[in-house]
C-alpha cells in the first residue's frame, strides 16, 4: 500500500509520516508512506494508493480533489489536532478506517 | 449537513483562501519557494566565509577573496532560478511538462534581460547584461518570464489544435505542441523588449519602487508582522499568501548585499534597508508566529501534557515548522491563545526594529536566505554579527514568558473539561 502525505512545502509532513510509519511498523504492518509538498501531487500519483491532506493546504482542497479525482482516489483530510500531536497510532486507525467505511473525505 | 458560515470566514477565510488557491499565486508560492532551495548553496559558502574570516591570516587572502567571488556569483543568479522553478510550478498546477516550460522560461528571461553583444578589438563577441539584474533583484522579471512562459504554453498545449494530423504518433504531437508553445513564448517576449523597446527590469523597478518602500517602511513590515500570526491564527499558512510580498523584501536585501559588497558598513546612513528579507527570516522564531518562546516555555511547564506536547514539537520548532504547535496545542481557533499569538511577533518585531534603527547589531542583509535554519544560527548567519545571537536568544526567553500565563489558564481550562 503505497500512502501519499501532502502539506505545504512537505517540511510538516514529513515529521509526521515518521511517526506513521513507526505505527504501522509497530503492528507489523508494512506501508509505503511519503511526504510531499501539495504542488508534487501530480508528480507522484500514479504510484499512490492513498491520498492524505494535511490541515494546513485546505485552502486548496478543491485542486487537491480534483487531481485525485482523476486517477480514481479520494483525498482525507487529517484531523488538525492528530496532526499536530503527530499522534502515530491514532493516524494509524484513522486512515484504516477511512478506507474501511468508505471515507469522508 | 450544513453549517452556516461565521462571518470571518465568509469576509476574511474565504476570500483569502480562494486568493491562495489562485494558479498564478500558487504559481508563485510554489516557485519561490522551490527556488529559495538554490540560496541554501550560496547560504552554505556564507557559513563557511564566515568560518575563514575568523580564521587569523586566511582573512583577505586570495583563498578567501576567490570564495567571496564565488559568492556572488551563486546569489548573483538565483532571478534566473527563480524564472526556471515559477514556471515549472505553474506547469506542475496546469499538468504539462515542466521541464519543457522552465526552459521556455529561462529563454524569455534572459530576453527579459535584454542582453547586448558587444564586439571588441580583437573581434570576440561579449554577452554583456548589468550583472545585478540576473540576482534577486530580477525577481519580478522571473515572476514575469515564470507566468508568461507557464501560461502560453499551457494555452497551445490544452488547445491542442496545433497538428492535428490523423495517424501522427503522439510523440511527435508533443514535440510539435512544446516547439509552437515555446516558438510563440520566445517571440512574444522578444516583441515585448525588441519590437516594442519595453525594458521589462527598468519599467518594474521604477513602478515597484514606491511600493516596496511602503512594504519595507516602519509600519508596513509591522502589517506583514501581525497579519502572519492572524492568517495561521485562521488556518490560513501565511506563506501561501505572503510569499508574492517576500518578493518586494527580497529585492531590499539585493540592494543590501550589493551595498555590502562594496565594503560598506551595514548601517542605515548608508542606505541599508532594515525590513528587508532577511530581517524577516531573522524574525522567524520557530516558524510563522514566533513560536519558538512558546515551545521553550511548553518544555518547562508543570503539566505534563504541555511538556509532551513541547518535547514532540521541538525538533521541529528548531527548524522552524510549527503546524505540531499550531494544530496541537491547537493555537489555531483557540480564543484563549489568540492575544499573545498576535502580539509576540509584533512584540519581536518592534524591539528588532529599534535594535537595528539604533545600529547596536548590523542590519541583516545577507541573501543567505533558508528558512529551516535554527533561528539562533539563523541571526549569525544572516547579519554577520554575534550580538544578533544575543538579540534573538533575549527574544525567545520574552516571548517565552509572555505565553506563560496563558498556558496556565489553557491547563487549568483542560483539567477543569477532564473533571
Amino acid at each position: 500500500m503505497n500512502i501519499l502525505l501532502v502539506c505545504q512545502g512537505g517540511m510538516s509532513s514529513s515529521f509526521v509520516v515518521k511517526k506513521i510509519k513507526e505505527a504501522f511498523k509497530n503492528k507489523g504492518e508494512c506501508v509505503h508512506i511519503i511526504s510531499k509538498a501539495s504542488m508534487e501531487i501530480v508528480d507522484y500519483i500514479d504510484e499512490t494508493d492513498i491520498v492524505l491532506v494535511a490541515p494546513n493546504v485546505l485552502y486548496e482542497i478543491e485542486d487537491i480533489r480534483e487531481t485525485c479525482t482523476q486517477h480514481g482516489i479520494t483525498p482525507v483530510i487529517l484531523p488538525m489536532e492528530l496532526y499536530g500531536r503527530m499522534d502515530g497510532e491514532a493516524l494509524r486507525v484513522f486512515i484504516i478506517n477511512s478506507q474501511d467505511g468508505g471515507n469522508d473525505g | 449537513m450544513v453549517e452556516k458560515k461565521l462571518w470571518y470566514e465568509k469576509y476574511f477565510i474565504d476570500p483569502l483562501n480562494k486568493y491562495a488557491a489562485n494558479r498564478l499565486i500558487k504559481s508563485i508560492t510554489g516557485g519561490i519557494n522551490g527556488g529559495v532551495n538554490v540560496l541554501l548553496i550560496g547560504s552554505f559558502l556564507t557559513i563557511i566565509s564566515i568560518i575563514i574570516s575568523a580564521i587569523p591570516g586566511l582573512n583577505q587572502t586570495s583563498f578567501a577573496l576567490k570564495l567571496a567571488d564565488l559568492k556572488v556569483l551563486v546569489f548573483g543568479i538565483v532571478g534566473m532560478f527563480f524564472a526556471y522553478s515559477i514556471a515549472s510550478s505553474n506547469a506542475k498546477y496546469n499538468k504539462i511538462d515542466k521541464q519543457s516550460v522552465g526552459f521556455f522560461a529561462v529563454i524569455a528571461y534572459f530576453i527579459f534581460m535584454r542582453p547586448e553583444f558587444v564586439v571588441d578589438a580583437a573581434g570576440t563577441t561579449y554577452f554583456s547584461v548589468e550583472f545585478s539584474r540576473f540576482g534577486a533583484n530580477g525577481i519580478f522579471v522571473a515572476i514575469v518570464s515564470g507566468l508568461w512562459a507557464g501560461e502560453v504554453s499551457n494555452f497551445f498545449k490544452k488547445r491542442g489544435w496545433v497538428i492535428n494530423a490523423e495517424g501522427l504518433p503522439d510523440i511527435i504531437k508533443t514535440w510539435f505542441d512544446y516547439l509552437i508553445a515555446g516558438t510563440a513564448v520566445t517571440l512574444g517576449a522578444w516583441a515585448f523588449t525588441g519590437l516594442l523597446n519595453i525594458d521589462l527590469h527598468t519599467l518594474f523597478s521604477s513602478l515597484l519602487t514606491p511600493v516596496v518602500h511602503v512594504f519595507t517602511s516602519f509600519g508596513g513590515s509591522l502589517l506583514i508582522n501581525a497579519l502572519s500570526p492572524l492568517l495561521f491564527y485562521f488556518g490560513i499558512h501565511p506563506l501561501s499568501v505572503l510569499t508574492p510580498v517576500l518578493a518586494m523584501y527580497m529585492t531590499a536585501t539585493a540592494q543590501n548585499a550589493e551595498l555590502l559588497a562594496h565594503g560598506l558598513a551595514p548601517t542605515i546612513a548608508n542606505g541599508f534597508v532594515i525590513n528587508n528579507l532577511a530581517t524577516t527570516f531573522l524574525l522567524d522564531l520557530g516558524g510563522a508566529g514566533s513560536t519558538l518562546g512558546l515551545n521553550f516555555a511548553l518544555l518547562f511547564s508543570k503539566h505534563k501534557y504541555q511538556r509532551k506536547l513541547g518535547q514532540l514539537a521541538i525538533f521541529p520548532s528548531l527548524l522552524n515548522i510549527n503546524e505540531p504547535l499550531i494544530f496541537g496545542l491547537p493555537i489555531m481557533l483557540n480564543p484563549i491563545f489568540f492575544l499573545p499569538f498576535f502580539v509576540v511577533p509584533i512584540i519581536n518585531y518592534v524591539i528588532t526594529y529599534f535594535v537595528l534603527f539604533l545600529g547596536w547589531i548590523k542590519i541583516p542583509s545577507s541573501m543567505a536566505l533558508s528558512m529551516h535554519i535554527p533561528a539562533f544560527i539563523n541571526a549569525f548567519i544572516l547579519s554577520e554579527d554575534p550580538k544578533a545571537v544575543i538579540l534573538v536568544i533575549m527574544l525567545v526567553i520574552l516571548d517565552g514568558l509572555i505565553w506563560v500565563p496563558f498556558l496556565r489558564l489553557h491547563a487549568r481550562q483542560v483539567e477543569a473539561r477532564e473533571k
